[in-house]
């Protein structure tokens, strides 16, 4: 019995062989075809793997590049764009590899990285990576807080000029929402600068606390001479004393964050309404 | 009725239609400027102790570590430790385990403890025990 299966195996590796480079090649294409892009890209690292001669890495790095992108997974994506630029010799598709780059750096809020890729980008461009250009250079302008820039390029996407200059003055406002302001303030009377901030409970909640320890150490003073109470009370009132007006700081932060996000969210409905489709 | 209907469901295809647009990908380039914490600690109670100790530790993620310093030198912190212990090892057990941590919350030994790189505060899991000597590059 052992005997059979034995040469069974023997008998059996003479006629099956595995999956050649262009049949693995033909399956990956298969399921980028299918939109399967995490099979996809397993199949074409296969062939990566297995190329000695790389034959086929110049159509490979693209298909890779756009399946890692397509599946979320932004970092590895701008490694392959990379790749895929660097053994590209036709003009159009450098420039598409290089604003794919960007992008994926802007999604991963590295704006420096996605900024040298948009200023790599070559001055003549057709009308379609102009405009890409314009959009990604609206987002990253916005999100490094460069607004009058930002502006400049959704102008040129959005038709509507009025309503751009309309959320762009919205935006202004938020620049009145002052961080170190609400420090002080908290400073001054802890809570005030939580309320400054919108933030009604966490203001509340800082003056209730810091007021009640206050007067804890009041209390003790009178009863119990002041020395006992910087003792016992002095380190919880400055806990929760420093930590009210540092967390004053970090509230109005979010909270100009927050306003900022909506105002950008604003301004991609207003570029979606426009039909634009990125790349 | 009808025309609800026909009208609800044009309504909800125009969302859906939203909700696909091309831009999406690009709306989380710039922080949404949520800070609130999510403690999942208190999650998964299996029962009424459990209940009442996430409750406090709930209370007091709310009312008071909220206005606070970050001032506890370990990671998970005393309070975290507290609830995950008293539901690793019951009441009793867990009880002592947290009063134990927190005589150990001083930050006068990090030799003994490996260094969290996210955070950058000594690791101290509940039941966690070090297998191999550790010596920490912080100093």
């Amino acid at each position: 019995m052992r005997l059979a299966i034995i040469l069974t195996f023997i008998f059996e590796s003479f006629i099956v062989s595995g999956q050649t480079l262009p049949q693995t090649y033909e399956f990956a294409e298969a399921l980028y075809s299918q939109k399967s892009y995490q099979s996809a890209v397993e199949a074409y690292k296969r062939i990566l793997f297995f190329d000695s001669t790389s034959q086929y890495s110049k159509a490979i790095y693209p298909k890779i590049a756009n399946s890692l992108f397509e599946t979320g997974k932004y970092q590895e994506a701008s490694d392959y764009y990379d790749l895929a630029f660097f053994s590209e010799e036709n003009d159009s598709l450098k420039t598409y590899f290089m604003l794919k780059k960007a992008s994926s750096n802007l999604i991963l809020r590295q704006y420096d990285y996605a900024q040298i890729e948009l200023l790599n980008l070559p001055d003549s461009l057709s009308e379609n990576f102009k405009i890409q250009k314009n959009f990604l250079e609206s987002i990253l302008f916005f999100a490094k807080g460069e607004f009058e820039n930002s502006k400049d390029n959704f102008n040129k996407i959005i038709p509507d000029q009025g309503k751009v200059e309309t959320i762009f003055k919205k935006n202004k406002k938020i620049d009145k929402i002052s961080p170190k302001k609400a420090k002080i303030m908290s400073m001054i009377i802890p809570g005030l600068g939580q309320l400054y901030a919108g933030d009604i409970k966490n203001g509340l909640n800082s003056l209730i606390l810091t007021g009640g320890l206050f007067a804890l150490g009041i209390n003790s003073a009178i009863n119990n001479g002041f020395l006992d109470a910087a003792i016992s009370v002095l380190p919880w009132f400055q806990r929760y004393y420093q930590g009210g007006f540092n967390k004053a700081e970090i509230i109005t932060k979010a909270k100009i964050d927050k306003k900022r996000f909506q105002i950008f969210n604003q301004l991609l409905d207003e570029v979606n309404k426009t039909g634009f489709k990125p790349i | 009725m009808k025309y609800i209907v026909i009208s609800f469901l044009l309504l909800s295809l125009s969302g859906v239609k939203n909700s696909f647009a091309q831009t999406d990908i690009y709306r989380n380039v710039v922080p949404d400027g949520n800070i609130k914490l999510v403690h999942n600690e208190a999650k998964n109670n299996k029962n009424e102790i459990e209940v009442v100790f996430s409750g406090l530790f709930l209370f007091y993620k709310t009312f008071f570590s909220s206005q606070d310093l970050t001032v506890c030198t370990f990671t998970p912190s005393c309070s975290e430790f507290g609830i995950l212990a008293v539901k690793k090892f019951g009441v009793i057990k867990g009880g002592v385990m947290t009063m134990d941590r927190l005589t150990r919350c001083n930050g006068l030994s990090p030799s003994n403890y490996e260094v969290d790189k996210k955070t950058m505060l000594l690791k101290d899991e509940p039941g966690y025990v070090v297998r191999v000597p550790v010596v920490s590059d912080i100093k």
